[in-house]
């Protein structure tokens, strides 16, 4: 027993008990504008010294932050990462290094005024299972390079140098986008929906905008087709620059890295982000080739963790390549996931998959024409046109359905217009499901899942000949394999 | 100890649990329904009968369909994994290998515990597990449990 504690104390410490930066906490902007505000609604009618009343929330947040930045600690002793925290509910977090999934650095305008970055922890599983916390770019590199350290040493927790964020001795990169790509990709990609969230705010900016002064400007707005047909010719450059540099700014200098054991993304203005993610815990890959894309020989890869992804902005544990021409593919995987590179040839679904996959298109279709004509008589008749429409989608779909098992790996794709790619190491899959509906069944027919660690990582294979789709989830007990790479998630 | 290997249906008794449940459910739809029946009087009576009618037909589906769902529910305590198969319409099989499972859950309502059944839940790794087992002994779902997490400890000599 005794001996056991001698070992146990002073080497176990691999970083002694230190807070975050002072400014930390004061730099989370999160309160601070309902803060003001508050202040402003409680303080704005009142006047002379009354006034100061509009400062009491503010000065309120600043001292909550305060506290919590005096009993915010953390160390690395003992194989694990432990954060105190909290002033009455003393609250203690302990993330052991070994299921340490991913790394980020993310740094903010403010923050690089300082000096300083935000480093988030992500462990695998639960929800809300990430660390954050706000350091001085030494005190992040030494922190970084205790969790993660660079390839010589095999074991995590081992301390190697601290290799400074930026290092000139940086393996060379495997993916680097040029900021002419990355607005090709803001213009044929998901940015396009951001796009339309932000057209939106705009709307009901408009509605908010006092009655009297909108009317006086609509009234001098110009009259007449021509300036129509002027408005819709510009809306549209205007808007694929808006989604181009709504890309720019996340991914302006994207540059992927790996240096045999980890990958590293660096990317944005004037956010700074920085993750990092070893090779090992890479638990599925996606290919994602969109509608746009498709014709210019482009794709989106996504590398996905077992992390548990809660921050939605901050997209941890997913590491994206936003553009990439389909040739290179093969390179990135031979990359990130050995062996799975190249992508093997796609098996196309069964033929009895076509009739399943055009029914599930053109009943709906048949059936939402004759209601829309019964409703709306002679106009509804318009909507038979979705029936061929619905047609042609299935029969695309169909085109786009394929898989391929390799030993190690599960290649499955899916998708009419826009298509995906699934690659799962099967040695990493938690666990398969077979799903068969009544009419899959009829056809000989069997969805597969092959669930990663992780939330939404899994590969789907559709309409699979059932006998296949048993096979393949028969795989995922039968791997010995999987017991030596079972390090991916637990150790 | 049940004999292991073998495609197992679930304990009878969740047939009591689930008929239960789906006549509460149906109680929950009808008795609004039928009391506008009773009381509404402005409307006409051939609508207040249809109502009552269709209402109090909802007891149907509900003795029958737990027995389909019964029927349809097999498990399977195998050499490397566990093995569920279940659903009717669409039928669902999940095989989740023992040296994945990170932890179980064993869980009993007021009623489960009337009539000595469990609940089972196993967890891995991903989110997207889906392996409960409904309705099964007590003294079983602490065996299967037990059988999981002693198997999921061999598969962790790495």
């Amino acid at each position: 027993m005794s001996d056991a504690k001698l070992v146990v104390a002073p080497v176990g410490v691999l970083l002694e008990r230190r807070r975050q930066h002072p400014l930390g906490p004061l730099l989370r902007l999160q309160g601070v504008g309902q803060a003001l505000l508050f202040g402003a609604v409680a303080g704005g009618s009142r006047g002379g010294p009354q006034r100061l009343l509009s400062l009491v929330p503010i000065v309120l947040l600043v001292a909550f932050r305060a506290v919590e930045w005096a009993t915010t600690s953390y160390e690395v002793a003992a194989a694990a990462l432990r954060i105190d925290s909290g002033l009455l509910t003393r609250r203690q977090r302990e993330v052991p290094l070994d299921r340490v999934q991913q790394v980020d650095v993310r740094r903010g305008l403010r923050h690089r005024l300082f000096g300083l970055c935000q480093v988030t922890v992500d462990a695998a599983g639960s929800y809300g299972g990430e660390v954050t916390l706000v350091l001085s770019e030494a005190e992040a590199a030494r922190l970084r390079s205790t969790l993660a350290p660079p390839s010589g040493a095999s074991e995590p927790g081992q301390p190697g140098e601290a290799a400074a964020i930026g290092d000139q001795t940086a393996p060379p990169a495997l993916v680097r986008l040029r900021p002419g790509a990355l607005a090709l990709a803001g213009i044929t990609g998901a940015k396009q929906l951001v796009m339309l969230a932000v057209v939106g705010s705009a709307l009901q900016l408009v509605d908010n905008v006092p009655a009297g002064l909108r009317n006086g400007l609509v009234d001098r707005l110009p009259r007449g087709t021509g300036w129509l047909v002027a408005a819709a010719v510009l809306a549209l450059p205007a808007w694929c620059a808006l989604a181009a540099l709504a890309q720019l700014a996340t991914d302006l200098g994207f540059t992927l890295r790996s240096d045999g054991a980890m990958l590293q993304v660096r990317r944005g203005f004037p956010t700074e982000r920085e993750a990092s993610l070893a090779l090992d815990r890479v638990q599925l890959v996606r290919v994602d080739h969109g509608l746009l894309r498709r014709p210019l020989g482009l794709v989106a890869v996504q590398v996905a963790a077992a992390g548990s992804g809660s921050t939605a902005d901050a997209q941890v544990s997913r590491l994206t390549v936003p553009i990439l021409p389909v040739g290179e593919v093969d390179d990135l995987m031979a990359a990130v996931l050995p062996g799975a590179a190249p992508l093997p040839e796609l098996i196309p679904a069964p033929p009895a998959a076509w009739r399943r996959q055009l029914l599930r298109r053109v009943v709906p279709a048949t059936v939402g024409a004759v209601i829309a004509t019964a409703l709306a008589w002679p106009w509804g008749l318009a909507a038979v046109v979705l029936v061929p429409v619905a047609g042609g989608l299935g029969h695309l779909a169909y085109r786009g359905l394929g898989h391929a098992c390799t030993p190690t790996h599960l290649v499955t794709r899916r998708g009419g217009l826009g298509r995906r790619t699934v690659v799962v190491p099967v040695a990493r899959t938690q666990s398969a499901r077979v799903r068969q509906s009544r009419l899959q069944r009829r056809a000989g027919l069997a969805t597969l899942h092959l669930d990663a660690a992780g939330r939404g990582n899994v590969g789907v294979a559709v309409d699979l000949p059932a006998e296949e789709a048993r096979r393949l989830a028969a795989v995922v007990t039968s791997a010995a394999a999987a017991r030596a790479d079972e390090r991916a998630v637990r150790r | 100890m049940a004999p292991e290997g073998q495609e197992l249906a679930l304990h009878k008794a969740v047939l009591v649990l689930w008929r239960l449940q789906a006549l509460a459910l149906a109680a929950a739809v009808a008795v609004p329904l039928i009391a506008v029946a009773i009381l509404a009087s402005a409307l006409p009576v051939g609508v207040r009968l249809v109502l009552a009618v269709t209402a109090a037909l909802g007891v149907v589906p509900a003795a029958t369909l737990p027995g389909v769902f019964y029927r349809g529910w097999r498990y399977r305590v195998g050499e490397e994994a566990l093995e569920l198969r279940h659903g009717v319409l669409t039928v669902k099989r999940s095989i989740v290998p023992y040296f994945r499972v990170q932890h179980v859950d064993l869980s009993q309502g007021p009623i489960e515990r009337a009539l000595g059944l469990a609940r089972l839940k196993v967890h891995t790794a991903s989110a997207g597990t889906d392996a409960s087992l409904p309705g099964v002994e007590l003294e079983r779902a602490e065996e299967v449990r037990r059988l999981v997490l002693d198997r999921a400890e061999v598969g962790d000599g790495v």
